[in-house]
């Protein structure tokens, strides 16, 4: 009688545990990077902006899942050289977008505030990313890099 | 058993709160500066019009921007400078080096006429910005030098960057 007793409660938490995973996999997503933001060779005391339709120098970053989402990103405010180096960067309220589709205009929206987006079923939701590097007229030779972070959550978790 | 069971209950219940977090991506950002190694303007060394007999000094030097180290050579070595003319050659005494204004020397050359065109004369590591400076070369004649045929003396004087 005990051993069905303890049978019957395994059984029952295999179903909540499994229906929860069913339930959390419907509102997944998924967060992939698809490419840097590359401001590519520049020149000391030259600024570069990277424009929101230049498809090869722009970050993108793909959304896939359904349901809504709330977006931020962590933005650097320099990019960083092996040898200590600074480079200042910046990003403005127009630096990001949504693409819908490929191929489609991006629609700007403020990588510097929280950003709430529909993702349809099935559907993946490009983000993409601008901004402007301001080398200084002193500025050394060499490679800078920094990590932009997306964290995606859902909306009240 | 009942440990199983515990466990299982537990990570049922734990698995929730995990489920619900935030996912993270992340992309670079990256530029890379470019290398800034080139003469400017530079200003002849001109010694003028010398009465014969009599000593003369004169100045030159060459803008030089870089924000890497550099090597300095002289290919034109122990000739560096010489000057040709009616009378034949003459090789005045020189000063070099470089300098943040064109005035004045602040890293002198090892030599101003080395003995071969490879010899570097000066080797400077890379800055921690970008560099404005001038090469200089100082020149002076001794009045024997001066004491010779009448006419006009010219010569070149060539430098060598390399990277460092």
């Amino acid at each position: 009688m005990r051993r069905l007793w303890q049978r019957g409660v395994l059984t029952a938490l295999l179903l909540v545990w499994s229906g929860t995973s069913a339930v959390a996999g419907a509102q997944t997503v998924s967060v992939s990077p698809v490419q840097g933001l590359s401001f590519g060779l520049l020149l000391p005391g030259t600024p570069e902006t990277v424009t929101l339709d230049d498809a090869m120098r722009r970050g993108v970053v793909a959304l896939a899942g359904a349901g809504q989402l709330d977006v931020t990103f962590v933005l650097p405010t320099a990019l960083l050289s092996p040898e200590g180096g600074s480079l200042p960067v910046s990003f403005s309220a127009v630096s990001a977008g949504l693409l819908a589709s490929a191929g489609s205009a991006a629609t700007p929206v403020n990588p510097q505030q929280l950003l709430r987006v529909q993702l349809a079923s099935d559907r993946v939701l490009h983000l993409v990313l601008g901004g402007t590097a301001r080398p200084a007229s002193t500025q050394r030779a060499g490679h800078y890099s920094a990590r932009i972070v997306i964290i995606v959550s859902q909306p009240g978790t | 058993m009942k440990n199983t069971l515990r466990a299982l209950a537990a990570a049922a219940f734990l698995a929730l709160p995990t489920m619900a977090q935030a996912q993270t991506g992340t992309i670079n950002a990256s530029a890379d500066i470019a290398t800034v190694f080139t003469f400017g303007a530079s200003s002849p060394l001109s010694f003028g019009s010398i009465t014969p007999g009599a000593t003369a000094t004169a100045s030159g030097s060459i803008a030089f921007s870089r924000n890497v180290g550099v090597i300095w050579t002289l290919p034109d070595a122990a000739t560096t400078g010489q000057l040709t003319g009616p009378g034949g050659t003459i090789l005045p005494t020189y000063a070099c080096g470089t300098g943040v204004t064109a005035s004045t020397i602040t890293s002198a050359f090892s030599s101003c006429t080395p003995a071969t065109g490879t010899t570097a004369v000066l080797t400077v590591s890379a800055p921690t910005a970008l560099v404005n400076e001038f090469v200089i070369f100082n020149g002076s004649l001794s009045a024997a030098q001066t004491n010779t045929v009448p006419g006009s003396y010219l010569g070149t004087i060539r430098i060598t960057a390399t990277q460092n």
